[in-house]
């Protein structure tokens, strides 16, 4: 019974050429949309690269300050003496570290000018992060005290500079200042954020620092916990600290601090539902506004594809009507309609899906997203899944218990 | 073998009551073959609708096999509708998505039968009707007499106890029209099929065992 609905499924696709292609290709397109989207929020929230262990660390990149009055307010990220006041005294974490934001840099080398992305960082930083050095090594916490001029690059920086050869052992030069290379790493995407750069190197080596009285600036704190739920107790402790003991010295006489230990997810939805003074993410309205937009994106597509099954209603009514006076139950017709719109849907859904890594594939050859190396895996597959067969019933049950009811009589007369 | 019972339908449309079939009481033997005649819009189909299970009758009641049909709920009727009847359509409601071979299996697709022997069966009545050669061409590619002997094919494929037939030459030609007659009567005289048909044409009419008369929703003797 169930191979022959499918085949009979087969048999009207085949027959109805246009009917399928325009109902495939809306399927496919809404499903291709999603895919690529559902992959990249994939690639973001679940990093393969440095920040794989996503888990174990919080990033601390926003403060916001104020004044008791609200007449003053400052929001940027954070500055280095805020960090060593505050972050630095939290308990929760195993590790914290300390770097900058990164800073596009012109390099000149053999008369070519490059413009790499530099970040300064502690020792702590390769602890916390998880980078894959394909030579050379990370610099160790003695390097990283006496400020000595040594530098981590990336695949992409070696080869801009120094085509096939070693890297190790050469130097780079930028703001004056003469980096020995001691290692190399794969190349970070740039979904990574906090990863991401082209050359790291001890922060240590300012040439001034001043950085050092700012309580503002463009620094980040890491938090590390080999235990993921001790990271949720370091935001507690964390946002315990700036409600009751923050030490804040500004010559605005700020009083108030605003920040948190966030997840990736919870910082997202701290951008999008920005509450300046509060220490809410708003990570379940985040959520439910995502579901939302997809489940809009998606009616659109599912509207016109009942409106093509109902309008099919009209012109197979003879059939319902005959299979109705040969004893088809109304149970039966209804499955054999559904598992035609579920095959159609399953189908669009494979197109979809092809299409997608063709898509991806070719994002990530383009560029447009910075060494950004994107995956299919069981869980976007699953996604994708789930998304093809909520269409397939959405479009296909409506008009399918409508199609199954016909009474018989006034079907064969082609009507309602 | 079939029985109607003091049937009465009315239809309610637009706050008027039409009543179709008033007081109809009807006997079809084994064996029979009866034609139903009468002007058009007197109730001739709705009539033979309620005889096949596929209209409730507002009044009175249908026995099967001298059992009178009690619900006309999917679970009880289904299976009646299934077994006992095949109906032969004027317009032929052949479905066009289907070869000639799956249009003729379809009342068996609804039994417990293998695929195999679904085919065997559908395309030993395909040879009944001398057919055989088009098993596996589409109902459009076939002419108006060719598709009336597919849907007949498919009437009598199940093995149903009576026969339907809603003036099953009026979309034909008189020749292909005579063909298909010619194929009823064999149907009835060599198989013993059970047949009930509407026609129009006195013609036909006279070739069959019995004619009732039907006017303004009543039975004329």
């Amino acid at each position: 019974m169930f191979s022959n609905y499918i085949i009979t499924a087969w048999n009207v696709f085949l027959r109805r050429k246009f009917f399928t292609f325009i109902n495939l290709f809306g399927i496919s397109i809404t499903l291709t949309v999603l895919m690529v989207v559902s992959t990249i929020a994939d690639g973001y929230f679940y990093p393969t690269g440095p920040e794989k262990n996503i888990d174990n660390i919080r990033v601390i990149n926003r403060l916001v300050l104020t004044n008791d009055e609200h007449s003053h307010t400052n929001s940027s990220r954070l500055g280095y003496k805020f960090i060593k006041d505050n972050i630095s005294r939290l308990q929760a974490p195993e590790l914290i570290s300390i770097n900058s934001g990164t800073q596009m840099t012109a390099i000149f080398n053999q008369g070519r000018k490059s413009k790499l992305l530099v970040k300064k960082t502690d020792n702590v930083f390769w602890q916390v992060l998880d980078f894959s050095f394909v030579d050379g090594r990370p610099f160790t916490q003695n390097e990283f005290e006496s400020g000595q001029f040594v530098a981590v690059i990336n695949q992409r920086t070696q080869k801009e500079l120094f085509g096939e050869e070693s890297a190790i052992g050469k130097n780079v030069s930028f703001d004056n200042q003469n980096f020995n290379i001691i290692g190399v790493v794969d190349n970070v995407s740039a979904v990574e954020e906090t990863a991401l750069s082209d050359i790291w190197v001890p922060y240590t080596t300012n040439a001034t620092s001043g950085y050092q009285q700012e309580t503002m600036g463009r620094w980040d704190a890491i938090l590390y916990h080999s235990d993921p739920e001790i990271l949720e107790q370091a935001n507690q402790e964390y946002i315990h600290m700036l409600k009751n003991d923050v030490i804040l010295e500004t010559p605005e006489k700020l009083t108030e601090a605003y920040s948190g230990a966030y997840t990736k997810l919870e910082s997202l939805s701290r951008e999008m539902f920005y509450e300046e003074y509060s220490y809410d993410t708003h990570e379940q309205m985040f959520i439910s506004v995502m579901i939302g937009l997809v489940l809009l994106f998606m009616l659109l597509p599912s509207i016109n594809m009942i409106n093509l099954n109902v309008s099919r209603i009209m012109e197979r009514a003879s059939e319902i009507g005959v299979r109705k006076s040969f004893g088809a139950s109304t149970k039966q017709l209804l499955m054999q309609f559904i598992v035609e719109s579920i095959l159609l849907t399953l189908i669009g859904g494979v197109i979809g899906i092809l299409l997608s890594i063709f898509i991806i594939n070719s994002i990530e050859a383009s560029g447009i997203i910075p060494y950004a190396m994107f995956s299919f895996n069981f869980r976007i597959f699953v996604v994708g899944l789930f998304l093809v067969l909520i269409f397939g019933l959405v479009s296909g049950v409506y008009p399918a218990y409508k199609m199954s009811r016909l009474n018989p009589v006034t079907a064969l007369k082609g009507g309602f | 073998m079939l029985k109607l019972n003091n049937i009465s339908k009315s239809f309610q449309t637009d706050r008027i009551e039409t009543i179709a079939l008033s007081n109809i009481n009807l006997h079809i033997e084994k064996g029979e073959f009866v034609s139903v005649m009468g002007p058009s819009g007197c109730g001739k189909s709705t009539l033979l609708n309620i005889m096949g299970l596929l209209d409730q009758p507002s009044e009175g009641n249908v026995a099967v096999d001298d059992k009178a049909i009690e619900s006309y709920q999917d679970k009880h009727i289904t299976g009646l509708r299934n077994e006992k009847i095949g109906f032969i359509f004027q317009s032929f409601h052949l479905i066009h998505d289907l070869r000639v071979i799956d249009n003729v299996e379809l009342p068996l697709l609804y039994r417990n039968i293998s695929a195999k022997e679904r085919k065997a069966l559908a395309a030993a009545a395909l040879e009944k009707v001398g057919l055989k050669a088009r098993t596996h061409h589409y109902p459009t590619q076939l002419s108006g007499g060719q598709q009336q002997r597919v849907a007949i094919a498919r009437a009598i494929v199940g093995k149903p106890e009576i026969l339907l037939a809603d003036e099953p030459t009026g979309n034909l030609d008189s020749h292909m029209g005579d063909e298909i007659m010619k194929l009823l009567e064999s149907l009835h005289q060599e198989e013993q099929a059970t047949i009930v048909m509407v026609t129009h044409d006195e013609e036909m009419a006279k070739r069959t065992g019995r004619t009732i008369r039907v006017f303004d929703g009543q039975l004329v003797h």
